[in-house]
């Protein structure tokens, strides 16, 4: 699985500390973690750049750049997202696989999710990555919940139901 | 009428095919303001615009002389000075075979704009085209100013831009953007048990 970062939810795994769960789902399920240059600039405007140096050291994420000729053909199609979100959906959109299964875009925006869904693509939030990394055994039960408490402390709403669904069914 | 169509231009053609899309059935199109707005954002660069009269949006002054053609030819007809636009039964015999010649590509490029704009507010279109270009109208001074806020929540909650955008969209920082979405109850980032479900089956199904 490739999966195509964006600066919300690689934000909100620098809060809820679990950015490690990267380098941890590549070495548990053979993840490749790729981060639009887009979305590389925008973190590095929001002074994330020692988490960035992180990433990269690992060699769990590897930065990509979508084509000038692929950008302006989904932006036409992406109108109202912003570059990172965009380029994201373009990198994608330049696989020859039209079913775009062996790609997921994590990001916590609905708009970006609404849009990927849209073209036929997959996208994940971080609390459905954290859960699924927890299936998979890459994150431990108590990693989980303690990166959950650390979303809600950073006014990520996670609802009531999604919460007692989340904790009841960690393993 | 086939020299008409021999001589139609790109963006006559978009003109129509914008006012057939989304292709099953002709939709009006809100107003000279959207139509203008859905054009900039479908054509590249280079194109002639100007602001339009209040200076709230752009405004192509070759795009308004094919619509005002249009008109007085019978092909299309408009609601007031300003209002919606719509295609006639002849303009839309026109649509539909331009509509069918098309590149899929195209075909879903104009209805992507139309379903992006078309429901928007006045107010979310001009806060929407400022953010775009923030330098581009210094007409604009504290009437629009006032609006953007809420443009930029609305069009967030009904996830028709991103948080990013939304932040552009309201002129704010995006702390205190924050803060305005704390204020009014709203979110910026949440999950409720229908997205999470969605996600996992989204996930359960690629891997």
């Amino acid at each position: 699985m490739k999966a195509l970062l964006d600066t919300s939810f690689v934000r909100h795994l620098i809060s809820s500390n679990a950015l490690w769960s990267l380098p941890a789902m590549t070495r548990g399920a053979g993840w490749e973690f790729l981060i639009p240059q887009a979305v590389v600039e925008e973190l590095r405007r929001k002074d994330f750049d020692r988490q960035i140096e992180a990433m990269m050291c690992d060699g769990a994420v590897r930065i990509v750049s979508c084509t000038t000729q692929g950008l302006k053909l989904i932006k036409k199609q992406s109108l109202g997202l912003g570059r990172g979100e965009t380029e994201a959906l373009g990198v994608v959109n330049q696989c020859a696989d039209r079913t775009f299964r062996c790609y997921v875009i994590l990001t916590d925006d609905r708009a970006a999710q609404k849009r990927a869904t849209k073209m036929g693509m997959n996208s994940l939030d971080v609390v459905a990555f954290l859960f699924s990394a927890n299936q998979i055994g890459v994150v431990s039960k108590r990693d989980a919940v303690s990166a959950l408490e650390k979303l809600a402390d950073i006014k990520y709403r996670v609802s009531p139901s999604v919460r007692d669904d989340f904790l009841l069914r960690l393993r | 009428m086939e020299k008409y169509e021999l001589a139609r231009s790109k963006e006559e053609t978009r003109l129509y095919m914008i006012l057939h899309a989304p292709g099953d059935k002709s939709e009006p199109v809100t107003g000279s303001a959207w139509l203008h707005e859905m054009a900039r954002n479908l054509s590249d660069a280079g194109t002639d615009r100007c602001l339009d009269a209040p200076g709230f949006v752009f405004f192509s002054p070759s795009l308004q002389a094919i619509v005002d053609r249009g008109i007085a030819s019978g092909m299309m007809r408009q609601d007031g000075a300003r209002g919606s636009l719509h295609l006639t039964g002849d303009g839309l015999r026109v649509a539909r075979d331009l509509w069918a010649r098309a590149p899929p590509s195209e075909r879903l490029h104009v209805s992507s704009a139309k379903e992006f704009f078309n429901d928007m507010t006045y107010a979310e279109l001009c806060a929407f085209a400022r953010a775009e270009f923030p330098d581009a109208n210094p007409a604009i001074r504290g009437e629009l100013d006032s609006e953007r806020t809420d443009a930029a929540v609305s069009l967030l909650g009904r996830q028709k831009v991103s948080v990013s955008k939304a932040v552009a969209i309201s002129g704010l920082s995006e702390s205190d953007f924050f803060k305005e979405l704390e204020a009014r109850g709203v979110s910026a980032y949440s999950i409720d048990k229908s997205e999470f479900d969605a996600s996992l089956a989204r996930i359960e199904g690629a891997t």
